[in-house]
């Protein structure tokens, strides 16, 4: 049987294993779109929870589990970004969590990646971080596979001129 | 900086490890979600409603299970009767409707519905109760459930308005002494067919105010086919207050040939 059919019908063992399942790139999508532990603790959770609603509208024909759940964290991590009156260019205030985690280079590798344009951040991180194939990117966003792919194109290339000074070669010079 | 540096440079960004409350805090929320809690109330009204029907269909078999175990009293009729209330406005409006029979001198009170205090659904359940109860009780009768009826026949409503009380009989309806005198206790102040079954009229003053009239019918165990209760308006007069109209009496099969008829208007 479906899990999240089984999980509705009240079945632990089947939410577990869904949760059990996704958790883990879900949360690390949301903890790098907000930058906050807690936030995506609360985003994943909320995530899972609305599976189970009557008013969800996942259907299993339609999209595959792991493609509708991305979309609810994007879609709770952009609302609670607005909330927090996040920069137009998309950085937000470090909490100190994030000042204790990071070293430098971590902490610039973030910031370089805050700063790209949402529609770019977004494809970039599902891509490289979560190995999302395109085509599912695209299906996250609504979008066309050409446009997910331009979008990671331009994404890649910004980086590559703001992390410059952070490459192999280079580090060892600064 | 090439694909592959740039892999290892936005690589060098780690994500914290996932908080165990996570997990625990999912869990929670699964267990409490609204639609679980719509569910269990969902089962715990169904749970209540089987219990009712249970129970329900004990009751319904209980008249069968008692003839099995003590021996039963035959309700020999059961009558119909309305109450009516009259008003000094002149307008009037039915209280209740009965339904009774006499034992041994006391009237049984087999059930009652009162139109004007009862909701909707109250009247539905009270007309399927009725029904029932006129199905099975005029026919046989258990001493328990004869002694239920007299317990509920004393305590119900309107009765004690048309309990007439005589020093030399006591109330009428109390005792089988009326039965040995042709349900005469008091001048007779008429004699009326009513419904097919002759009655005797009856009538007694209580407490200089209150004038009450009885129409007993011998072959009914001296029943009140119908009782008027009038009080004493300053000018001298009586003025209707109450009145109890037999409208139907069913005889038990095999007790008499006669049949029940409809009062008419």
């Amino acid at each position: 049987m479906d899990l999240v059919k089984a999980a509705r019908k009240g079945e632990e063992a089947a939410f577990l294993q869904l949760f059990d399942e996704h958790h883990l790139p879900l949360f690390r999508f949301a903890y790098r779109l907000t930058g906050s532990v807690a936030d995506a603790e609360d985003i994943v959770q909320e995530c899972f929870l609305s599976l189970l609603r009557k008013e969800c509208t996942y259907n299993p024909k339609r999209t595959p589990i792991r493609t509708y759940l991305f979309g609810i964290v994007r879609n709770q991590s952009l609302k609670r970004l607005r909330k927090s009156n996040v920069g137009v260019n998309g950085t937000r205030p470090r909490s100190p969590e994030s000042e204790v985690l990071r070293n430098e280079m971590e902490d610039a590798v973030a910031r370089a990646v805050m700063e790209l344009p949402e529609i770019q951040r977004e494809v970039l991180m599902l891509a490289h971080y979560e190995q999302m194939p395109l085509a599912e990117i695209a299906q996250v966003f609504g979008i066309e596979l050409g446009a997910a792919k331009s979008r990671l194109q331009r994404a890649r290339a910004s980086l590559k001129e703001t992390l410059a000074a952070y490459a192999p070669g280079m580090e060892r010079k600064r | 900086m090439n694909d592959t540096e740039l892999d290892e440079v936005l690589n060098k960004w780690s994500v914290p490890p996932v908080p165990a409350s996570l997990r625990a805090g999912v869990l929670v929320g699964f267990h409490s979600r609204p639609e679980r809690r719509k569910l269990r109330g969902l089962r715990v009204l169904m749970t209540a409603a089987g219990i009712a029907c249970f129970l329900l269909a004990v009751t319904l078999a209980l008249p069968q299970t008692l003839n099995l175990i003590s021996p039963t009293v035959r309700a020999p009729y059961i009558v119909d009767s309305d109450v009516v209330r009259y008003r000094n406005d002149g307008t009037s409006s039915v209280e209740v409707h009965l339904a009774s029979y006499n034992s041994n001198g006391s009237e049984i009170v087999v059930y009652e519905v009162s139109p004007s205090l009862l909701t909707d659904l109250q009247l539905g359940l009270q007309a399927v109760n009725s029904a029932w109860t006129q199905l099975t009780l005029p026919l046989a009768l258990s001493h328990e459930m004869l002694e239920k009826a007299n317990s509920v026949a004393r305590g119900s409503i309107g009765l004690d308005h048309y309990r007439l009380c005589s020093q030399s009989f006591g109330c009428v309806g109390s005792g089988p002494a009326l039965l040995h005198t042709g349900c005469v206790i008091e001048p007779v102040v008429g004699h009326e067919t009513i419904l097919d079954h002759p009655t005797v009229a009856v009538q007694s003053i209580l407490d200089d105010r209150r004038r009450v009239t009885m129409w007993m019918a011998p072959d009914l165990g001296c029943f009140a086919l119908r009782i008027t209760t009038e009080e004493l308006r300053p000018d001298g007069t009586f003025h209707l207050v109450r009145k109890k109209q037999a409208t139907k009496v069913t005889l038990t099969p095999g007790k008499t040939a006669a049949a029940s008829r409809k009062t008419p208007e």
